[in-house]
């Protein structure tokens, strides 16, 4: 009989509780501070409602410099997955786990690169935490992976975990990140709202010590190399940055190996901030900070990159 | 298996309900279950460890029936010795071999000599100071006649290896868990729903006291030179109250998990921090260790009864073993030798049992006296506690050092590690000022809840619990941090 009372008492507890979090979770699902731009580029990959045959990948300097829409001027069709804090780590369970098994292959494949690429610290993201976009069988299939984690698999895939800390903001009716211009937002390109308190034209000493992780060189170099076997032809970008010292970046590491790769494949490797630096990169009026483009800049630098991509499609292969 | 993971909160369901629905009531196979899930438990955390486990439990089964059978004196001696040895030889292989041997390098290359007496590259098996300790009372306790040998092994290998209290105790008593082992065990309601109070208030502790107040002290303790006197006061503040919300709250869920399956554990915390002089505050602190040392280690000494000379000696011994079992440290060898310091007084002049009640026992506030002795000694405790959480001897002293500035009577700050902003966490020392102020209320009982809302109406009761659930999830820790006392 106690027994029995401590079972059902016991249920009851555990329903009400599942029935406060239920409605949490449903609430924040929609209610949350989370870019809106993630949810809509992985809907992309699910649900393929644009027309693409071509993609453009990196980190968040690419989703907010590189507009789709004004490349697809001279012939392709571009859509742009690139995404904030992802590094070829980040990258190679993109690409094995969901691209590949989601998306039809591409002819094009712009990866936008950066000095700080291989320092995955710096570049935080792991695949785990968008696992509230993953379709269940891409889930589950990861669930049972032991080389993903699965606190993380579980924390991310729920709205009511992974929102945790920010049920105020929830409950204010928050909806997404007021950073970003939504309403421009063009296949996957997003242009920042800029804001003084968050502009920085400086680096932090820790950006000078950018770190190079072997490991995550070795994921690019799989990764060039298994999109390559795929026939996809790909174009190494780097961004236009904010008043860099050109001699900085010729003595840079990851610069030399990112040149080293695209020269072993024989991959264009459009560097703006070198070969193709233009007085784009001295003009702070295109700049949310040093190396993220604002609105206007994003529109100048797409026009520049879609003459450039223009030549290399029509076999006009330029090298450094 | 941490206590606040999702495995165990996957495992512990499944235990308690085979345990009580899978046995049908028979003793022998709950107490195999528990064996099973217990070892299963522990392999959780390294499989191979287990062996180590399994072999110490079979020693001091079979030592503990030879002690019993001697036929005089010397052999009951041997068998003793031989079980203190062997025991005693793992805990100093896995856990002190390092420490000495660098120690004892250090020592001839202040003489000038140059000698490597090679480290071993070994993880110190978790838990293994405490069922080192469980099972070393059960010998001792056998030698001295108090206690008959237990001669079933899995009765015997389930009282050390109880898994609520395997990794970080209680260190239990074969005279108050083995009874409880060996003799049938019905499910009772109330002490079911007191265990899940008991654990509902130890998560609470662990995951928002600790593990919050731990994002802080870390920060503050790993920066030391970065901060003012005043923040580092504040640092030395949030450990003690990690520190404490961390073992105490690991206890409380240890006793409330124990208590789902009809078992009660030793208690191992009685509110130390509203204690008024030191010794009763190692009355009230991790009390199955203080009274393990007071009994067989103390007492066997002489403990009080002789003179001035030896009780200090006895004192010092007591102490400095105790700071040593927590850790292979000089650190932690200078928190014994400082608690010592801090008793000795009461001691000598015999005041060590002034305060045997509770502070302002059946009041709500205390007098002015009692307020200043408890704060006076929690002062004395939390400055302890910088030596225990220093990483070095030379870092706690610069740590001391830096924190008696005249930056001390500053307005404290912690550096945001990603924006570099100076803050102070008000929201969350209110918090703790709210938590103190519940573990006073409920200091009379067992753990600070355990009556609390008994005379409200059952649904606000219920709300209640609901609240601080949802509490403990908006605001607690997740990161699955282990507890302090796994490494010991």
């Amino acid at each position: 009989m106690h027994m029995k009372a401590f079972i059902k008492n016991l249920s009851i507890l555990f329903f009400i509780l599942f029935l406060i979090f239920f409605s949490v979770n449903y609430f924040q699902s929609f209610y949350n501070s989370s870019p809106e731009h993630y949810k809509l580029q992985y809907e992309e990959i699910i649900k393929k409602k644009e027309k693409v045959n071509s993609i453009i990948i990196g980190t968040s300097h690419a989703t907010h410099s590189i507009r789709p829409s004004i490349l697809d001027e001279q012939g392709l069709n571009f859509y742009n997955f690139s995404i904030n804090g992802a590094s070829p780590g980040f990258y190679t369970n993109w690409f094995n786990e969901l691209f590949l098994k989601e998306y039809p292959i591409p002819e094009y494949c712009i990866f936008s690169v950066d000095w700080f690429m291989f320092d995955d610290e710096w570049l935080w993201r792991h695949f785990e935490q968008d696992a509230e976009y993953l379709p269940f069988s891409v889930y589950s299939t990861m669930f049972f992976n032991s080389q993903f984690n699965k606190k993380d698999l579980i924390d991310n895939r729920f709205p009511f975990l992974k929102y945790r800390k920010q049920l105020t903001e929830s409950l204010k009716l928050v909806r997404g990140d007021s950073k970003f211009i939504m309403k421009e937002y063009d296949k996957g390109f997003v242009p920042i709202k800029t804001e003084d308190k968050y502009r920085l034209f400086e680096r932090t000493e820790s950006q000078y010590n950018f770190k190079i992780k072997e490991n995550q060189v070795d994921l690019f170099d799989k990764l060039v190399n298994r999109l390559k076997s795929l026939k996809v032809k790909m174009i190494f970008v780097m961004t236009p940055e904010y008043n860099i010292d050109i001699n900085e970046y010729k003595g840079m590491r990851s610069i030399e190996i990112i040149n080293n790769i695209s020269k072993k494949n024989n991959i264009p490797f459009l560097n703006y901030n070198t070969t193709l630096r233009t007085d784009l990169n001295e003009n702070i009026e295109y700049f949310d900070d040093w190396g993220h483009m604002n609105a206007v800049g994003s529109l100048k630098f797409s026009t520049l990159l879609k003459d450039e991509i223009y030549k290399i499609t029509h076999n006009e292969i330029l090298n450094e | 298996m941490l206590f606040n993971s999702i495995s165990f909160a996957i495992f512990l369901p499944i235990v308690f309900l085979l345990y009580w629905f899978g046995t049908k009531g028979n003793l022998r196979l709950q107490n195999i279950l528990l064996l099973g899930s217990s070892y299963f438990f522990y392999a959780c955390w390294d499989w191979r460890f287990l062996f180590l486990l399994i072999f110490s439990t079979f020693l001091d089964y079979s030592t503990g029936i030879k002690i019993y059978e001697a036929t005089n004196k010397s052999k009951k001696k041997f068998w003793l010795w031989l079980s203190i040895s062997i025991n005693l030889g793992f805990l100093g292989v896995f856990k002190y071999y390092n420490f000495f041997a660098e120690s004892f390098a250090d020592g001839l290359y202040l003489l000038g000599l140059n000698a490597n007496m090679g480290t071993l590259n070994v993880i110190l098996p978790v838990g293994i100071s405490f069922y080192t300790f469980h099972g070393l009372s059960y010998v001792i306790d056998l030698y001295n006649d108090k206690i008959k040998p237990e001669r079933n092994v899995v009765d015997y290998s389930v009282f050390v290896s109880f898994f609520p209290l395997l990794v970080a105790g209680p260190i239990e008593r074969a005279t108050h868990l083995l009874p409880q082992i060996i003799n049938k065990r019905e499910f009772n309601y109330l002490k079911a729903v007191d265990g899940l109070r008991q654990i509902l208030w130890g998560i609470f502790k662990k995951i928002v006291i600790a593990d919050n107040c731990a994002e802080y002290a870390n920060a503050i303790f790993n920066n030391t030179s970065d901060y003012t006197g005043s923040t580092l006061a504040l640092g030395a503040l949030f450990f003690s109250l990690q520190i404490y919300g961390d073992f105490s709250g690991y206890s409380d869920i240890a006793l409330g998990t124990a208590r789902l399956f009809g078992i009660n554990l030793l208690r191992n915390f009685a509110f130390p921090y509203f204690s008024r002089d030191i010794a009763e505050f190692w009355r009230r602190w991790h009390i199955s260790l203080s009274t393990w040392f007071r009994d067989y280690l103390y007492i066997p000494l002489g403990g009080s009864k002789v003179g001035t000379g030896k009780k200090i000696r006895n004192v010092f011994i007591i102490f400095l073993v105790s700071g040593f079992w927590h850790g292979a440290n000089w650190t932690f060898i200078a928190w014994g030798f400082l608690n010592a310091l801090y008793i000795l007084p009461s001691i000598i002049f015999k005041t060590n049992r002034n305060n045997l009640d509770i502070a302002a026992q059946g009041k709500m506030f205390p007098t002015i006296k009692e307020f200043f002795s408890i704060a006076l000694t929690f002062g004395l405790t939390v400055f302890a506690w910088i030596f225990f959480r220093a990483t070095s001897l030379s870092h706690a002293f610069e740590y001391i050092s830096k924190m008696f500035t005249k930056t001390l009577f500053s307005v404290p700050y912690i550096i945001e590690p990603i924006t570099n902003l100076h803050i102070l966490p008000v929201k969350f020392i209110l918090l703790l000022v709210v938590f103190v102020l519940i573990e006073w209320i409920g200091r009379e009982r067992q753990f600070a809840i355990e009556v609390l809302g008994f005379k409200w109406n059952r649904s606000i009761r219920w709300g209640f619990y609901i609240l601080l659930i949802v509490f403990i999830f908006y605001t607690g820790n997740f990161n699955e941090n282990t507890f302090i006392y796994f490494q010991f």
